[in-house]
């Protein structure tokens, strides 16, 4: 075995909410890697400390899993521990929440003493203990316990170095007292661990008391829902406002840059290739990353505060309705920036049929790909009247109506799909909603940052590929057998009108057939692929030009809201696609979405135009 | 005998153990969060909606769903803990 000195890799365990991942943060800084496990939610991060490499793992109770995420996260705890080069375990404590990290760290020690593993217990949080009047005895508790406790703050920075001179020299010698080596039991430790908090831990009724005052009017039966409703405002004006300016710079960047490159290559097929291909494929994409790590900027914001848990606490109930659970709140609104993090989010659903009834409702929600198209057809189709007295547009209503749309469809979905699942897993898959209301906290802007640009990172590997290779396949389509400019007479072309007779009774011609066909590689290539057919260089900033050439074209309100119908209720996304096999571990799931939600489209879309025609529309 | 999901907003009461319908890895989830006989609960509210209810125990808040809550068996009211 390794001298103890050569070793390197430190396993930070600890609670949910216990300040872990700023304690994290704080002692290696912002260079992370993130290893995820196929199937499952859990992520380990790892970054340097020193000569140290530091390992989060994720947050838990107990060492008894409840849910397979669970389970997996704890063997690979069990693997970390047998593994030579590991140094150290650091437990870290919630000093506000003493009694409950205590029992994980009474079952983690006798496993690490089986692996000869010195145990560091950091009782973090301490700032808001010594704040609340109340203090904890680490000296104490080191005696009784018999491993070195540490009182941190990851937040005021106090500790770190206590921490770090103890991470330097691991110290395994201390003995527990007979009473711990004892509690073998989930009941004897759980008693021990009250005992200790009783006799060396703050009074937390006090603690509880502060966070009890806003759950007054965040759980509130009065407050509640207007506090959400506010909170969630504050959201979609982040993720489509706020993020605006920067998704136009990285639009305007990369349209520069493939000018600039494809000034450099000669005049062919390469270079068509790279400034059509390459760089419009790419810019489509990386648009949508800004508003991607807004998203995430947010959402962790919320997470930290303690609200997200309340926001889920309070919609278990109305979204049980539906077959989901109050879990699925988060990634159902992700789902209005994208559907790949929202996929990504329902990791944390424990109940396996929720998550995947979760995951396969997520496309109906109106992701931001949609937004060019709808843009494009009510403002350029629906009439510019008010509604109300002026108090409302009807452009704006018709915005509105296929937001809500898109969430009804999604919870009805749910409620087919529940239904429908119900038999095939069994009530024993459904994991109780237990949910922990964590303190208040204002959350620490560093580790929110660092986590949304690994998120945002994280969803360009894996949505980056199909939508490449995706868009790449449908330049060849549109470029050969005639080239550059002659989208027309291209092979894409030729499909769009072999495929006329199945668009025109959603009153859609060729052109927009093709559209269509291209929209299966992602949206947001709709209107650009309209505006090449009908002759505009760049249609996304020419909306009005390119609605008045589908006047032109025969188009009417009755074949825009078709469309409209269509691209709501349709999963056309590759890389969701790619997604939800990689995150539901069956190809299954992706081809009934796929399949389910073409077919009602494409119902939606006709029975739309043809009643529209008939009022006369 | 009652139990925890019958517990109003702002009673206590103490646990006398669990119902042998409920799962036993939740009941073993549910003790290791401080649900154990004999310790003290107090209902601090019900989420709006009718959602589910939250619980004090062991110095931590959890929200229970009601069909979880329902298997947590109460011995006698208590108004204070005592042990304090």
């Amino acid at each position: 075995m390794t001298a103890t000195a050569e070793r390197a890799d430190v396993l930070l365990v600890g609670n949910p909410n216990s300040g872990k991942s700023l304690l994290f943060t704080r002692l290696t800084g912002i260079a992370q890697k993130v290893a995820n496990y196929p199937g499952v939610t859990v992520e380990v991060r790892s970054g340097h400390a020193g000569s140290l490499t530091i390992h989060d793992f994720p947050g838990i109770y107990s060492l008894e899993p409840l849910t397979l995420d669970e389970r997996v996260a704890i063997e690979k705890l069990d693997a970390a521990l047998a593994d030579p080069n590991t140094r150290a375990i650091v437990c870290v404590l919630d000093a506000t929440r003493l009694e409950r990290s205590l029992y994980l760290l009474l079952e983690l020690l006798p496993r690490a003493r089986a692996a000869h593993v010195p145990v560091i217990a950091a009782v973090n949080v301490l700032d808001e203990v010594v704040g609340a009047g109340a203090r904890v005895d680490v000296a104490g508790l080191t005696a009784e316990v018999g491993c070195p406790f540490i009182g941190v703050s990851a937040k005021t920075g106090e500790g770190l170095e206590a921490l770090r001179a103890a991470l330097d020299r691991p110290d395994a010698s201390g003995t527990p007292s007979p009473e711990i080596s004892a509690a073998t039991t989930v009941e004897e430790r759980k008693r021990l661990a009250r005992s200790l908090n009783r006799a060396h831990g703050p009074r937390a009724d006090v603690l509880l008391r502060s966070q009890e005052r806003l759950d007054r009017v965040f759980l509130s039966t009065t407050w509640g829902l207007p506090v959400f409703l506010v909170v969630m405002a504050i959201l979609f004006q982040a993720i489509f406002t706020w993020a605006a300016p920067l998704m136009a710079a990285v639009r305007i960047g990369v349209a520069a840059s493939g000018t600039a490159v494809s000034a450099l290559l000669p005049a062919g097929l390469v270079r068509d290739f790279v400034r059509d291909g390459v760089f419009a494929g790419l810019g489509a994409f990386l648009t949508f990353v800004p508003q991607i790590f807004v998203l995430f900027l947010v959402i962790g914001a919320l997470e930290d505060s303690g609200y997200l848990a309340r926001a889920a606490v309070m919609l278990h109930r109305p979204l049980g309705w539906f077959g989901l659970s109050g879990r699925s709140f988060l990634p159902l609104l992700s789902g209005h920036a994208c559907a790949i993090p929202a996929m990504m989010a329902a990791r944390t659903i424990e109940s396996p049929r929720r998550r995947l009834i979760t995951v396969l409702v997520i496309p109906f929600t109106s992701c931001s790909a949609r937004l060019p198209i709808y843009a494009l057809l009510i403002g350029g189709f629906v009439p510019a009247r008010t509604l109300i007295g002026g108090l409302l547009g009807l452009q704006g209503a018709v915005f509105a109506g296929v937001y809500a749309f898109g969430i009804l469809m999604a919870l009805l979905a749910a409620a087919v799909l529940d239904r429908l699942t119900r038999r095939r897993f069994g009530q024993l898959s459904d994991a109780p909603f237990v949910v922990e209301l964590p303190p208040y906290r204002l959350p620490s802007v560093k580790p929110i940052v660092v986590a949304a640009a690994n998120r945002s990172w994280s969803f360009v590997q894996r949505a980056a590929p199909v939508i490449f290779t995706v868009v790449v396949c449908i330049w060849v389509l549109g470029y050969f057998p005639r080239g550059a400019g002659h989208l027309d007479q291209s092979w894409l072309a030729m499909l769009g009108q072999w495929l006329e007779p199945v668009f025109r009774p959603m009153g859609a011609d060729w052109k927009a057939g093709v559209g269509i066909v291209t929209s299966f590689a992602a949206r947001e290539v709709f209107v650009g692929t309209m505006g090449t057919l009908n002759g505009l260089e760049d249609a996304g900033t020419q909306l009005g030009a390119l609605s008045t050439q589908l006047h032109l074209g025969g188009m009417g309100l009755a074949g825009a809201l078709a469309l409209i119908a269509f691209y709501a209720l349709s999963l056309q996304c590759a890389s969701t696609l790619a997604v939800m096999r990689k995150e539901t571990g069956t190809a299954r799931a992706p081809v009934l979405a796929f399949a389910s939600m073409t077919v009602l489209a494409y119902v939606a879309a006709v029975t739309t135009f043809q009643v529209a025609r008939a009022l006369g529309a | 005998m009652t139990n925890l999901s019958h517990l109003p907003p702002g009673a206590s009461a103490r646990i006398s153990g669990f119902d042998s319908q409920l799962r036993p890895e939740v009941g073993r989830r549910l003790r290791a969060l401080g649900f154990i006989h004999g310790s003290e609960v107090r209902c601090l509210r019900r989420a709006p909606f009718g959602g589910p209810r939250v619980y004090a125990v062991s110095g931590a808040a959890f929200a229970l769903e009601s069909e979880v809550a329902s298997r947590v068996l109460l011995g006698a009211a208590s108004s204070d803990d005592g042990h304090r």
